[in-house]
């Protein structure tokens, strides 16, 4: 019965076909998610290492964008006169909670513990 | 029978020499003294091998050398650059890491106790790279210097350090401590009773006999910066340590002294050097930042801002 047998072989043929696709998306997708996880997980790792990322670029140091001087008179030359920064305002100098007061005179001196001065 | 109380030990003290200057430390409680001594002394180890100038195998010798090329750094050079870097950005440069060619070419280029007091050639100044050139990630503690560039760090370092034992030392101690590295001192801890009592003069280490003002300190940092410690001669010309990195040369000669009371060691010490840079313009803008400062013109003339007592008492 040869048109039986053809009709059998051409069902193999397609069930055959169906299955080398199958299998060929299988390897696709688990190719692309392989990857894909590859990237992810070599990106945080690199970020997490000092020294070795490649993601955190180094950027210049920057500063806060308004001047620090009272009289409003422009920057001087040199290194204070570069373009505005990018980074957030640096915290600004604090004063201290208790400004320094006059030593006691009217009871007995205290004896000085210290001296500030040039070094 | 009347209740007495405990007499209250006074502060102990211990000196000695580091960081090419001197180091005091005052413990209110005198049991805690080797506690706090020992901190002290580990705290100065640490900063002289991040952050020498004059040591081959510091951090910043190491960083200067490979200009042109990243490097990565410790904890502790991150942190002192973090604080040079912000020094620089809240005085517009004033204070400028980036000095390290300038001091050498003003002839600061070894330990200042080998550097010859005088000499006849002049000076060719040389100004700074600027700090704003400094490539540095914080984050990853990665820092690229432009080529030709070098870092120093010495007055901001130093009041880090200072910071840093007092904080550490009073932890450990359990005490009240005051902690001086050349004359910038920094608190921590609980404050004696009667407060530090801090004599200002030009020199740390001025003599007892030396007149100059007696303040109180209750917290926090004590700077001062000045021009006639540290100081050399050039080609005719009177030199020191404080560089305009605008210029690369010795500021003009306004302020013989500046001290400055802050919150830290390290804002004081960015704040008087600053003030020393900007000349005529220190004291205005001292006062706009609300640091208590008192200032010493060359010749002698006392301005005080933001709250410094007067001196109407000078012992």
């Amino acid at each position: 019965m040869p048109h039986t047998d053809r009709a059998r072989d051409a069902g193999s043929a397609r069930r055959r076909d169906r299955g080398l696709r199958r299998v060929k998306l299988t390897t696709v997708a688990i190719g692309v998610t392989a990857a894909a996880g590859s990237v992810a997980l070599g990106a945080g790792y690199a970020t997490a290492l000092p020294g070795a990322s490649s993601v955190g670029t180094p950027h210049p140091a920057t500063a806060p964008p308004s001047r620090t001087s009272s009289d409003g008179s422009a920057p001087a030359a040199g290194g204070r006169t570069s373009p505005a920064p990018r980074s957030a305002p640096s915290t600004p100098l604090q004063p201290p909670t208790q400004a320094p007061a006059a030593a006691p005179t009217t009871q007995a001196p205290q004896p000085v513990h210290t001296t500030s001065g040039g070094s | 029978m009347t209740a007495q109380a405990e007499p209250v030990a006074a502060p102990v003290r211990s000196v000695f020499p580091a960081l090419g200057t001197t180091a005091v430390l005052l413990v209110a409680d005198p049991a805690a003294l080797g506690t706090a001594r020992a901190v002290l002394v580990d705290e100065l180890a640490a900063i002289d091998a991040a952050c020498s100038r004059f040591r081959p195998d510091s951090e910043l010798s190491r960083a200067n050398a490979a200009a042109g090329s990243p490097v990565t750094v410790g904890p502790l050079f991150a942190e002192a650059l973090d604080g040079a870097l912000r020094a620089a950005a809240l005085t517009d440069g004033a204070v400028d890491p980036t000095v390290g060619p300038s001091l050498v070419a003003l002839g600061y280029g070894r330990t200042f106790a080998s550097v010859r007091p005088e000499a006849v050639a002049p000076v060719q100044p040389v100004r700074a790279r600027g700090w704003r050139g400094v490539e540095w990630d914080a984050r990853t503690r990665r820092l690229r210097l432009p080529a030709g560039t070098a870092l120093d760090l010495g007055a901001t370092a130093k009041a880090l350090a200072a910071d840093r034992a007092a904080s550490r030392a009073a932890h450990a101690a359990g005490c009240g401590v005051l902690v001086g590295l050349g004359g910038d001192l920094s608190i921590a801890g609980a404050v004696p009773e009667q407060g530090w009592q801090v004599r200002v003069a030009d020199h740390h280490a001025a003599p007892p006999g030396v007149p100059g003002p007696v303040v109180t300190l209750r917290g926090g940092g004590l700077a001062t910066s000045g021009t006639t410690v540290r100081a050399w001669r050039r080609g005719g010309r009177a030199l020191h340590h404080i560089v305009d990195p605008a210029t690369g040369d010795v500021p003009a000669p306004v302020w013989r002294t500046v001290s400055v009371a802050a919150a830290s060691c390290l804002d004081a010490n960015t704040a008087s050097t600053a003030a020393i840079v900007l000349g005529e313009r220190g004291a205005a803008w001292l006062a706009a930042a609300g640091l208590p400062a008192r200032l010493v013109r060359t010749g002698g003339t006392v301005v005080t801002v933001s709250g410094w007592p007067t001196e109407s008492d000078p012992r």
